[in-house]
Order: C-alpha cells, then sequence, then structure tokens
C-alpha cells in the first residue's frame, strides 16, 4: 500500500509539475564574415571573430538615472542601479549568441541576446512588450487578468502566455519550465518581495525592473530600451523612444512658457488621510503646478491640512486607480470634497478613458509620456493642442444636482 | 501591607468627565492646518464669518472630535463587557470575529460592485461611505449572530476559541475575495480599513451617536448582572442572575457599540483591550456600576488623546492612530498591571 501510495504521489507530482513552455523561437545560424551593419535581432553566429562590432546600433539612456549601458564588440554590460540603494547594483554581460563571454566580473550575470524569448513577472514593461513589437517572445506575465495590450492579450487568449505571479509569488517551478531566456522581475526596497534571488539561484537569467523609481514619465518610458538591448532592437527603439521624447519636450517647451500655470490637486483621500506626491514633473511640463510641492516621497497628510492649501486648485488630476467616475460617487464617498473648487467647477480628471471606453485605440500611459503631455496640456491649455483628441484622461461625469460649498451643512 | 482602596464614583466620574471636557476642547484647537486659535475663538463665539475657518472647524475638527468620542467609548466598554462574560483578560470584540465579520461585509460589497457594477445598490454601493458602513455593521452582525447561536451549546472558555478561529477564518475569505478584484478596487477596501475617526461625516455621526448610546444604556442595564458574572457563572445563577441573558445581552451590546465603531472608524486597535484593564487598576473595583461609566469616559479620553498625539506630531505626516492608542495605551495599562499586582503580593 505505501508503495502505491508513494507511486502516486510521484505521479501526481510529476503531472502538476509537468509545465510546457512553449517552444522558443528557431535558431538560425548566421555566419557574418564582415561587421554587420546593423544587430542581429535573430540567431547565433556561427564563427566569431575577434574585434568586430557586432552591435553597430547602439543606445544610450538619456533620462534614466537608474540605467546604463557600455559597448565592447560582442558584449554589451548593462546596468541597473536601483534609485533607493545605489550600492545594490546589478551588472548584465550581455554576449552576442555564438561569440564567447569575456572574462568574468564578480556578481555580474551572463546573457545570450538576442534572447528568444522572455517574462515578465511585473506589469511596469508590458506596454513595452506591445510598443516595442516583442509580444510574440513574450511567454509569461505575472497575471493575465485586466491586461488591454492587443498583442499580449490575442497570446493570453491563445494560451501562449502564461501567468507566473509576481514579487515573492512567483511561481518559481512553473517559470523554470517556462524556460524563458530572460525573466524580469520586480525590484523591492524590501527585499523578502524580490524573486530574483530565487530565480537566480535556479539558474533562471533575471534581470530587475526598477522604472517605478525613476522621477519622470520620459526616464519610465526610457525602459523599453532595456527590452531592446536584451533583443538587440536598439535601432528600432530608439527611433521610437526619440519620437516620443522629441514630441514630449516640444510641447513641454510651450506649455512651460503658459502666463498662467494652473494649480492642481491629486490623488484621492484614503478616508482622512490623502496621500501628496513627490514634485510632479509632468504637471510642471504641462504648465501647472502641483498644489504642495517639495515633496520627495509620497506620504499621508490629514484631510483637513489638503482642504486648507488645495480647496482653491483649478482642477484635480486624481491619477490613481478607482472605479470612482463620477461627482456623485465623489461625494457620496467624502462629502466634504464639496468643499474644494475643482469638484464644483466640475474640474476633476482621472486617466480611466480607456477603461471607461474600451473600444479606443490602445495605449499605455507609461510608455507614452508624450499622449500623456498632451491630454494634460488639453485640460490646463486647450488652446495649446486644439486638434489632440484624449488618449488617458476623462473627466468625471457632472453631478446630477447642483453642489453646495458642503453638500452636508454642519448642526 | 498596603489595602487599596476603592475610588468613590462621586470624585471619579466628574473629575474623568472634566478630562474627556478639556481634551475634547484641546482637539477643537490644535488640527494640522494651522488655523489661529483666536480664528476658531471668533467662530466658537458666532464673531466670524471667515468661511475657511468655520469650514475647517465644523467639517473637519468637531466632527473628527465627536467620532473619537463615539468610537473610544464605544471599544472601551465592548472590551469591559468581553472581558468580563469570558471571565479572559484578553476577551474582545476582535475575539469574536466581530471586527473581522465587519471586514469581510466590506470585501463582500467591494467585490460585488466589481462584478455588478457599482451602482447595483445605489446609494449602498461600494463607493458610498453610507454603503461601506452598512455592509461593515451587517457584516458584524452575522458574525455576531453566529456567535450568539454558538453560546447557547458551549462554554465561555470554547466559545472564545471558537471566535479566534472564527476570525481567522474570516479574514482568510476575506483576503481570498480581495485578491479576485483588481486593484482599484483593493485600493477602495484598503481606503476603508485605514482605522481613524476622520472619515465620518455629519450625517453617519447621528446614526453613529444613536447606536453607541443605546449600546451604552444596555451596558448601564447590564452592570448589575455582570457583577454577578465575576464570581463564576454557577454563583451567578444561585443568586438569580440569567446567565445566559445577561451574556447575549452583552454580545448585543458589544455588538452595537463595536460594530458601529468599526464600521464608522474602521479598526482601531488597542482601546477595547486597555481600558477596562487601567480602570480596575486605577480605581481600585471590579464593580461594574462604575466601570461602565469610568470605561465609556477613559475610551473616549484615550481616542481624543491618541487623535491629538497624532496631530501634534511635528511635520505634517499624518501617523496611523493605530500606533497613537498602542504607544500611549500600553505603557500606562503595563504599568497599572504591574502596580496592581505588587500591591496584591506585598
Amino acid at each position: 500500500v505505501r508503495a502505491l501510495a508513494l507511486a502516486a504521489a510521484l505521479l501526481w507530482t510529476t503531472a502538476c509539475g509537468r509545465y510546457v513552455g512553449r517552444p522558443l523561437v528557431d535558431v538560425d545560424i548566421v555566419d557574418v564574415d564582415i561587421a554587420p551593419a546593423t544587430n542581429l535581432r535573430a540567431g547565433r553566429v556561427r564563427t566569431y571573430r575577434p574585434g568586430m562590432d557586432y552591435f553597430p546600433d547602439k543606445t544610450t539612456f538619456r533620462y534614466s538615472r537608474q540605467v546604463s549601458i557600455e559597448y565592447h564588440g560582442h558584449y554589451k554590460i548593462l546596468t541597473v542601479t536601483p534609485a533607493p540603494n545605489p550600492s545594490e547594483r546589478f551588472h548584465y554581460v550581455l554576449v552576442q549568441r555564438g561569440a564567447p563571454a569575456p572574462p568574468a566580473r564578480p556578481n555580474a550575470r551572463v546573457i545570450e541576446v538576442p534572447a528568444r524569448n522572455f517574462a515578465l513577472t511585473h506589469d511596469e514593461l508590458l506596454g513595452a512588450a506591445e510598443i516595442t513589437g516583442l509580444p510574440d517572445r513574450l511567454v509569461a506575465v505575472s497575471s493575465v487578468q485586466g491586461v488591454r495590450a492587443p498583442g499580449i492579450r490575442a497570446g493570453i487568449d491563445a494560451g501562449r502566455i502564461v501567468a507566473v505571479g509576481s514579487g515573492k509569488h512567483v511561481d518559481v517551478e512553473r517559470t523554470i519550465m517556462l524556460g524563458p531566456d530572460v525573466v524580469m522581475t520586480y525590484w523591492s526596497l524590501d527585499p523578502s518581495y524580490d524573486a530574483h534571488p530565487v530565480l537566480d539561484q535556479a539558474g533562471v537569467r533575471t534581470v530587475v525592473l526598477a522604472s517605478h523609481w525613476e522621477t519622470s514619465a520620459l526616464a519610465v518610458a526610457e525602459w523599453m530600451k532595456v527590452l531592446a538591448v536584451l533583443f538587440n532592437e536598439e535601432r528600432r527603439v530608439n527611433a521610437l523612444f526619440d519620437g516620443i521624447a522629441g514630441r514630449y519636450e516640444a510641447l513641454s517647451a510651450r506649455a512651460r512658457k503658459q502666463p498662467r500655470q494652473p494649480v492642481l490637486l491629486s490623488r484621492l483621500p484614503f478616508r482622512h488621510i490623502w496621500y501628496v506626491r513627490p514634485d510632479v514633473v509632468e504637471m510642471a511640463d504641462a504648465g501647472g503646478r502641483y498644489f504642495w510641492p517639495g515633496e520627495r516621497r509620497a506620504r499621508g497628510v490629514d484631510i483637513e491640512a489638503i482642504a486648507r492649501r488645495g480647496r482653491d486648485a483649478d482642477a484635480w488630476i486624481v491619477d490613481f486607480p478607482t472605479p470612482i467616475r463620477t461627482i456623485d460617487e465623489l461625494l457620496a464617498r467624502e462629502p466634504r470634497l464639496a468643499l474644494f473648487k475643482p469638484v464644483r467647477t466640475g474640474e476633476v480628471w482621472n486617466w480611466d478613458l480607456q477603461a471607461a471606453e474600451p473600444d479606443r485605440p490602445y495605449h499605455d500611459r507609461r510608455m507614452r509620456p508624450d499622449l500623456v503631455l498632451a491630454d494634460l496640456v488639453k485640460i490646463l491649455h486647450p488652446d495649446l493642442v486644439p486638434d489632440h483628441d484624449f488618449a488617458f484622461y476623462r473627466r468625471f461625469d457632472p453631478p446630477t444636482t447642483p453642489i453646495a460649498p458642503s453638500s452636508e451643512a454642519a448642526p | 501591607m498596603r489595602r487599596a482602596v476603592m475610588a468613590r464614583p462621586s470624585i471619579v466620574l466628574p473629575a474623568l468627565a472634566a478630562l474627556l471636557l478639556s481634551a475634547f476642547v484641546l482637539r477643537l484647537f490644535v488640527g494640522p492646518s494651522e488655523t489661529p486659535w483666536t480664528d476658531l475663538m471668533l467662530v466658537l463665539s458666532g464673531r466670524h464669518e471667515a468661511s475657511g475657518s468655520a469650514d475647517l472647524l465644523f467639517e473637519f475638527r468637531l466632527p473628527q472630535a465627536i467620532a473619537a468620542v463615539l468610537a473610544g467609548s464605544a471599544l472601551a466598554l465592548s472590551g469591559l463587557q468581553m472581558q468580563t462574560v469570558f471571565h479572559n483578560p484578553l476577551a474582545g470584540p476582535w475575539a469574536l470575529g466581530l471586527i473581522a465579520g465587519a471586514q469581510l461585509g466590506v470585501a463582500v460589497l467591494i467585490v460585488s460592485g466589481s462584478i455588478f457594477g457599482l451602482h447595483f445598490s445605489g446609494a449602498l454601493g461600494p463607493t458610498s461611505l453610507s454603503g461601506i458602513s452598512f455592509a461593515a455593521a451587517l457584516g458584524a452582525f452575522v458574525a455576531l449572530l453566529l456567535a450568539l447561536a454558538l453560546a447557547r451549546h458551549v462554554s465561555a472558555a470554547t466559545l472564545l476559541v471558537c471566535g479566534l478561529l472564527f476570525a481567522a477564518t474570516l479574514d482568510g475569505v476575506r483576503g481570498f475575495l480581495i485578491h479576485l478584484v483588481g486593484v482599484q478596487y483593493e485600493l477602495l477596501f484598503l481606503s476603508w480599513d485605514q482605522a481613524g475617526f476622520g472619515g465620518v461625516t455629519w450625517h453617519q455621526l447621528r446614526v453613529f451617536a444613536v447606536v453607541v448610546g443605546v449600546g451604552i444604556l444596555l451596558a448601564l442595564a447590564l452592570a448589575k448582572n455582570l457583577n454577578g458574572l465575576l464570581l463564576g457563572e454557577q454563583y451567578a445563577r444561585s443568586i438569580g442572575v440569567s446567565v445566559a441573558a445577561v451574556r447575549r445581552a452583552a454580545l448585543l451590546s458589544t455588538l452595537l457599540l463595536a460594530g458601529s465603531a468599526t464600521a464608522f472608524s474602521g479598526a482601531v486597535l488597542f482601546i477595547d483591550l486597555a481600558v477596562a484593564h487601567f480602570c480596575r487598576g486605577v480605581f481600585r473595583t471590579a464593580d461594574h456600576r462604575l466601570l461602565v461609566p469610568a470605561a465609556a469616559l477613559v475610551g473616549a479620553a484615550m481616542a481624543l488623546t491618541a487623535d491629538i498625539a497624532v496631530v501634534l506630531m511635528p511635520g505634517d505626516e499624518r501617523l496611523p492612530v493605530n500606533i497613537m492608542t498602542c504607544l500611549l495605551g500600553g505603557p500606562v495599562v503595563l504599568w497599572v498591571l504591574l502596580r496592581g499586582d505588587r500591591t496584591v503580593t506585598s
């Protein structure tokens, strides 16, 4: 009986653990006798030629304060330095597939490029995978719920992309069985939340994501270049990002010169606590002023203090995930918000347009700061962008009855 | 050997009421927005028409101070009654699963909102503060019904253990439900779950005050019978106390008090546990005719003091009130308990 039970347990374990990963992208052998005119975006070189520059397309990180890259003929070194902890520096030696690895560097992880496939254990770069045209290389995401990017959604619906969890809840066994060339994992200030130590130990090649610690929208969007260097797609992604950054900076230069800079509220109260944000660069770039300047980090402030300083703001840019979409709902949740001018004038906005109108063309907020900025400028200085159609922001539905300065009179 | 002397109610209760009144008035004059106290004085005397200061006083500070008084009294009395009914110094509303029931009620409402749409229940929907408060009260009520049903069949000690296990199970169900919904709904739950006295509106305060008032009256009416329970259930029966009826009435009072406090202020910690011990230790009595009003006053004063301490912290950052209830209450109760223990053993 014991033997049978043991056999059954073994069979069960094997069956449960038997995840069949998607077959890797076909590997072509590439003969390269002369220096290539562009990066090799697939395949492996047959014969390595020392001294040859295998990466004629290069990139640099202009906005990110956490990512840098060096090119060395047949390998490149990507360095990620999470902003809150600069001593924890991650070096990734990205070696041209088929070329020998350079001499070992301490604490460096070696990854062959172009990678054939990858997994994302956090949502941060989902939009980057979509916009850079790499959804067909994606084999796993943190969760399949709520993914709207069409290419990735198609992969999920077809069963090519599966969920492996996020943070410390990453399903390590499933990730190993899928066998992606690279797993991009979330870097947390709390090491117990990190998945990369366990995955590294299991022999999975990881790259940490820290775009959430960037302080500007362009720096966040620039993380699309991290995907580019892993897939040797520098040329195409450089052009894509440069277009976005160029449009952003051009519009920002005009908006910043506007004589009137409206004052802006942001976020939502959590009961009587209202979280103020660190300096919001995008609001200044859009020709507005955040009502609570000078903060270095997000922190909770009593709603009374917020009312004192922010009740006369010109507009309220919520910028927060919430199912609340109307002024009536806002007041049902917190009647004292009627004291705030933007609530009375109907100038309350949030980036929930795509959720409210799913038929609109898909854009990712993190990867399209130019569109986010154009939306904000349209709210604050509509004359500057008369032809722009909102991509993300939507005005809260107006109240069904006019709002008195306070919807509930004190006794 | 020193002899413990019981405090006299005619001195203790007016003194506590004066202390509470002072804390209440102080709370009106301290706040995070640095409004000049002279402006507030003028507003209170009706001679100032500056709408800014009047709004801050009447829309923020006054309702917050009243909510702290109601929640503090309610939690302290519910803790006192539970400790007596269960003969257990660690008993409290959380031990019966009432708090977990309230949290589960809110989680169910929010998950329903994510499935059926936010407006499926109109004004009692998941984005409405009234809806969330109602769901919390309903969740606590269901948890209490289960506790009452169980109380008929098991001893007080077993009921307490069952309550703890029940609360853990409800926590698990709540965590599972919240895991199922999107991040915006999860944040909606977290927004409610953040304990504090500042999120209560005037309309809700009326409901809160009525429910807490009924709960306090019930506790006062039970005071003599609760004294009977102190000497054990057998003895209580021998002197004519209907143990089952008293236990059920105390549970009902606890539901009204702790359920409403949790619904309107979130899960405020420590007051329910600490105040009863503090009152017994300081006033040297186990007589509920003194302990019930004293605990109500001390609980209210403790909640107000914690709220004032939070506001007086340097900088604008708002500390969670639970940090202060534990920081202020812990050492005081520890001192009272150790002092009482030394008196008994010396």
